[in-house]
């Protein structure tokens, strides 16, 4: 009886190995992502016309759309690992002006963001024209909408989500539930998995993640943002507000940008 | 029996305690039911079951056991996936019964409970497909008022939507749907609702799309997904709309105007026509850009919007439709416009006439004083001027996008002016001592017809490495003006030997032509991740006859007799060859760019009647150096420098003899050698846009190497002048310092400038070198509020100190003070009223040349009231120069030559008018301007 029984156990223990080896999912803990975040010029310069510009904005639009490519992309990178993680943007090779037709905050924006999962919050670096500041804050409560589409991202299966941001604007992430970090670009996170697409489809604008390294980070690599004027996300709102409140809606999609 | 009391009382007190917190906990182990391996770092996520939003969720651990707590009562689903499992999924209910909820062992399988059957979820848009590149085209199929997308899709043959909204076409999934080239996510119902309606769809196109990394690398990595291109169609801009404008005030000035625009799918034709007194000869800004063309908008890499207007360049054609010059005009104009575009866009054509009729009444008077080595000479001058002036023009500009990379712009234009005009003019002169030295009356009449012609052919491309781009520039122009005229002119001499008169009566009779080609080829290449080099070269032709006649009266008092001396014949050809290499560095904070222009020119003109010829050779410098810096995106310096030849022309070298006015003879010089002059440029500006502040520093500087001057010879008997051209071994120079400052103080915007000029220049008066100085000084402060719909005001105004100095005939000179001021405001006033007014103010002090001030406030205001609702139509009654002091006065100074002159203008006027914007566009709002 002994016998069988250590037999059993012994089949037990070769089996749960040899299976080990083969079922069980290898997790990502840590490495690089890189995005790619694409925006849909055309669309978002046809929503800045309005019956008070047309007369020149129109004919400046139509210009645009052919002599323009309809998308312009930037890349990003996201270094994380199970307890922290940075995004960031690569140094800016031509310093253009923040003023121009075909110039959109959402597109133009370039947040370094390090995020800490252990104690949810965040710490941004965000550059509003001659200012920089540094919001820390805890992390966005995302009321995310779990669905059963997927789709492979980089290598990796992926399932989407939705949600509702700052009351209007409609994200749509997808997330694969092999990186074993719940970050993700910009300031989304809290989804069982690494975002590794997002989306906002209204706004026409989307990251995607084009390459995921497996790699040990160096905690360098994962220091956050130190420059700029200290402030949580309360405290940018009323700076903007205070800002661009003559600005109509260049205000408002800016205020929008910053804030996200 | 006490215990269990206790005990009873300690149950009821945990119970209580458990309902009021109602959380829960929930554990279990994932397994691997196969092999009944326990799964380790499985996702398991708790989502409510009436919104499918996500509640909590863990990983379980090396044992595959997971623990999550705090959950509230309620119903859920679990959902647990681990990569390459099929999703476990479990409704369950969480209620006071049951503190601890334990799913034991989940047992991950290839098949389980499909997660899309619990989720909730509105009718989603995710669609699959197979086949090649198909077009559907919406129109030939029923489509409800507000039907979805899908609905339509579902119609095409070979196309299957299932209840899901997933579509198969051709039994393969369609992995990518595109709405106008974009990716489209679909709306989650629950949560956002901006549906895609059928009827806003234009065409749907099915194709095999290369993968991204194969459209990126070019490489075909053989990877196809199946796409569907939903593309939309254009905004529905069917209708039209127009303006009438009707005013009328004292003194018969009026001001009309009627514009209307018609569109159709992409197609545009508009029409104006304005009939005014006022100054209006055109339509301005904005009415130009709706009723008119604008094919000529570019949007630079800055994100700038680039106008490139072109203008015939006279009085009655500016950017805003007002006339400029002096006078007062009397217009009737008018114009049509279409355009279209058709190829996908890719093919546009763009077309205008315009035809407008102008008379022009000019009264002016000039008094002068010219300061010569050994006294000077007081001119005073009137002069009555008629002009008729009716101008055509027509064209057409067509433009294609060969493809992607290559854009061809064919251009062609023809103008006609006919003009007539008619002068009066009466001088007189005398000298230090208030002796007349001469007198002269003259009338001249002339008609004119000119015809202009040209074509141009521009094409862009961008070759396959990045930045490599060429382009080319071709066009020819016909010139041709005709003029015949007759001029009659005398002229009294108060000499010492005593008084003379000179009758002139000729009739004058011009044919000019001039065809000039012009080519110019761009290479940009470049070297290296930020360095760039731009190759260009350009060769130009002019060939024109200028063939200008004058004839006096014969015997039988008709104007057959040649006048050698004021009749001329040249013809002229010039070849200029243009070369250029620059070189261009950009990187992250600076740009630098440097090269030169070489452009060998030959220019040989013949005269055909006097049989001389000049042939000249020059070759033409452009060195040019930029340096520019950004601190940051709204903080930059920029220094330039760049140098030019500048070659005599032909009139200096050769003038025509004319006699159109006697008492001022110029005189050729074909010895002249170019100048060279080299300018340096220095700004910097530093916007701060949160604190609305900005500084602005600007520095110019430059100087000329072997200028060509001026040579009067002015006969002190007569006061009768000769000029010519001559080449001098000084240098001249020029300078400019600007600074401004702005900032918002008290939610005001409150501004500062200060500017400083001058130059120093030279000139031969009677053979003598003078040398003149001048310098202006000058402050400004401004300040000005904008609240948007409610008012606006502005106010600015300063000083400045005019110093000019001459070596020569320092008797007098025209040193003084100016103020120059306005002011302004517009009020948004209940019940659709605005009130709006304006007001200049100049002063110009005594100078030691003219020993009176001059002082003058133009003030203008209008009041206005909107009606209707959609505040189409609006009265207005408008004052303009209120004070009747509009004199059209100018005063300066220049080589030695002191001028004051005053000119005729619109002064004051009251008048009423009407204006009545109207418009159907596809039932949305109507444009009107604010």
């Amino acid at each position: 009886m002994k016998k069988i029984l250590m037999f059993l156990s012994l089949m037990a223990f070769c089996l749960s190995n040899t299976t080990a080896y083969s079922q069980n999912a290898h997790f990502v803990k840590n490495g690089i992502i890189e995005f790619e975040k694409k925006a849909n010029m055309f669309a978002i310069l046809k929503r800045k016309i309005d019956k008070d510009n047309e007369s020149y904005y129109q004919p400046a639009y139509d210009a645009y759309k052919r002599d323009k490519p309809q998308f312009r992309t930037s890349k990003s990178t996201l270094y994380f690992n199970q307890d922290k993680s940075l995004y960031k943007w690569p140094e800016e090779e031509q310093m253009a002006s923040n003023f121009g037709f075909d110039k959109d905050f959402l597109v133009e924006i370039k947040n370094t963001i390090a995020t800490n999962f252990n104690n949810q919050t965040s710490i941004s670096k965000k550059n509003m024209f001659e200012d920089t500041y540094l919001v820390t804050d805890s992390l966005r409560k995302i009321k995310w909408k779990i669905t059963d589409e997927t789709r492979e991202i980089a290598g990796y299966n992926c399932r989407r989500a939705n949600a509702l941001i700052m009351d209007s604007i409609y994200v749509v992430a997808y997330y694969s539930n092999q990186i074993a970090v719940s970050g993700g670009p910009e300031s989304f996170t809290g989804l069982p998995g690494m975002i590794l697409g997002l989306a906002l489809p209204h706004e026409n604008v989307t990251w995607f993640a084009t390459k995921v390294t497996e790699v040990a980070v160096p905690e360098k690599d994962l220091m956050p943002p130190t420059k700029g004027k200290p402030t949580d996300n309360k405290g940018l709102g009323e700076i903007i507000k205070k800002t661009m409140k003559d600005w109509g809606t260049y205000g408002r999609q800016a205020a929008k940008a910053l804030l996200l | 029996m006490k215990n269990l009391l206790r005990s009873l009382c300690l149950l009821l007190l945990l119970t209580t305690y458990a309902k009021a917190q109602n959380l829960h906990q929930l554990k279990g182990r994932t397994i691997d039911t196969a092999s009944t391996t326990l799964l380790n770092g499985a996702t398991i996520a708790v989502l409510n079951a009436k919104d499918s939003t996500l509640v909590k969720f863990t990983r379980s651990n090396e044992n595959g056991n997971f623990e999550i707590n705090g959950i509230k009562n309620g119903k859920f689903i679990l959902l647990v996936s681990y990569p390459k499992y099929a999703d476990f999924v479990d409704e369950f209910t969480l209620d006071s019964t049951q503190q601890i909820k334990d799913f034991g062992k989940i047992n991950l399988v290839g098949t389980a409970t499909l997660l899309q059957d619990v989720l909730v979820k509105g009718n989603r848009n995710a669609i699959k497909i197979k086949g090649d590149t198909t077009e559907f085209d919406p129109k030939a199929y029923n489509i409800e008022p507000n039907a979805k997308v899908e609905d339509l899709i579902k119609q095409f043959p070979g196309i299957q939507v299932d209840k899901d909204g997933k579509i198969t076409a051709q039994g393969k999934t369609v992995q990518k749907v595109l709405v106008d080239g974009e990716e489209f996510f679909g709306d989650d119902p629950t949560l956002v609702t901006k549906n895609l309606r059928a009827d806003m769809v234009d065409k749907v196109q099915l194709y095999d799309k290369t993968s991204d990394q194969a459209a990126f690398t070019g490489i075909d990595d053989g990877q196809k997904a199946k796409t569907l291109n939903i593309k939309l169609k254009e905004d529905k801009k069917n209708g039209y709309f127009g303006k009438l404008e009707g005013g009328y005030g004292t003194k018969d000035f009026y001001n009309s105007q009627a514009l209307f625009n018609r569109f159709w799918g992409k197609k545009k034709f508009s029409a104006y026509g304005i009939l005014s007194n006022t100054g209006t000869v055109g339509l301005n800004w904005d009415d130009s850009r709706k009723y008119g063309s604008d094919n000529n908008v570019q949007v630079g890499d800055d994100g700038g919007i680039y106008y490139s207007y072109s203008s015939s360049g006279d009085d009655f054609e500016d950017f805003n439709g007002q006339y400029g010059g002096r006078g007062l005009p009397t217009a009737r104009t008018g114009g049509l416009h279409f355009d279209d575009k058709w190829n996908k866009d890719n093919e546009s054509l763009n077309t205008n006439y315009k035809i407008g009729y102008i008379r022009l009444k000019t009264v002016s008077e000039d008094l002068s004083q010219n300061n010569l080595p050994n006294g000077i000479i007081n001119n005073q001058s009137n002069q009555n001027d008629d002009k008729d002036v009716l101008r055509q023009k027509i064209d057409a500009t067509y433009q294609i996008k060969l493809d992607t990379t290559a854009t061809l712009k064919l251009s062609i234009n023809g103008a006609n002016n006919q003009g007539s005009v008619l002068s009066s003019f009466n001088s007189s002169s005398t000298d230090g001592n208030n002796n007349p030295l001469n007198k002269s009356e003259r009338k001249l009449s002339n008609n004119t017809d000119e015809q202009n012609f040209f074509i141009s052919a521009f094409l862009t491309k961008k070759l396959k490495k990045n930045r490599r781009t060429f382009s080319l520039n071709l066009s020819q122009s016909i010139n041709q003006n005709k003029a015949n005229g007759k001029l009659f002119a005398e002229n009294t001499f108060f000499e010492t030997t005593g008084v003379r008169d000179s009758i002139t009566n000729q009739l004058k009779i011009n044919n000019i032509k001039n065809n000039a080609f012009t080519s110019n080829a761009t290479y940009t290449e470049p070297l290296g991740k930020s360095l760039s080099v731009i190759v260009n070269y350009g060769l130009n032709l002019t060939d024109g006859r200028a063939d200008r006649r004058s004839f006096n009266l014969d015997g039988n008092a008709n104007y057959t007799v040649l006048d050698n001396r004021f009749s001329s014949d040249f013809k002229l050809n010039q070849v200029s060859n243009q070369g250029g290499l620059v070189f261009n560095i950009k990187k992250t904070k600076t740009t630098v760019n440097f090269g030169s222009k070489i452009s060998a020119v030959n220019f040989k003109q013949i005269d055909l009647l006097g049989g001389n010829s000049v042939n000249r050779n020059f070759i033409n410098y452009f060195p040019q150096a930029t340096y520019q810096y950004r601190f940051s995106q709204q903080k930059s310096l920029r220094l330039s420098y760049n140098g030019n030849t500048s070659q005599p022309t032909i009139d200096q070298l050769q003038p025509l003899t004319n006699n159109n006015n006697p008492l001022n003879i110029v005189v050729g010089n074909p010895t002249l050698k170019p100048s060279f002059r080299s300018n340096f440029n220095g700004s910097f500006n530093d916007y701060k846009v949160i604190k609305d502040q900005s500084l602005y520093f600007n520095v110019y500087y430059s100087f000329t190497n072997n200028p060509i001057v001026s040579d009067v010879t002015t006969d002190t008997q007569t006061g009768k002048t000769t000029s010519r051209f001559v080449n001098i071994t000084k240098a001249q120079t020029d300078y400019f310092l600007y600074a401004s400052f702005s900032r918002k103080l008290l939610d005001v915007n409150v501004g500062l400038n200060l500017r400083a000029s001058g130059n120093k220049g030279y000139n031969f008066i009677n053979t003598n070198l003078n040398e003149t100085l001048n310098n202006s000084f000058s402050g400004a402060l401004r300040v000005y509020k904008y609240v948007d719909g409610k008012y606006n005001f502005y106010l600015n105004g300063g000083p400045s100190y005019n110093v000019s100095k001459a070596s020569i005939g320092n008797l007098a000179n025209n040193n003084g003070w100016v103020f120059n001021g306005g002011a302004g405001g517009r009020v948004y006033l209940p019940a659709k009223f605005e009130i709006s007014t304006d007001a200049d103010y100049n002063f110009r002090g005594k100078t030691p040349a003219f020993n009176q001030t001059f002082s003058q406030f133009i003030w203008n205001a209008y009041l206005s009231k909107k009606f209707l609702k959609s505040q189409g139509l609006k009265l207005t009654l408008s004052a303009n120069d209120i004070l009747n002091q509009n004199t059209g006065f100018t005063r300066s100074a220049f080589n030695g030559n002191i001028t004051q002159n005053t000119v005729n203008t619109i002064r004051r006027f009251f008048m009423f008018s009407i204006v009545w914007d109207f418009s159907k566009m596809g039932g949305s709002t109507p444009i009107q301007k604010k």
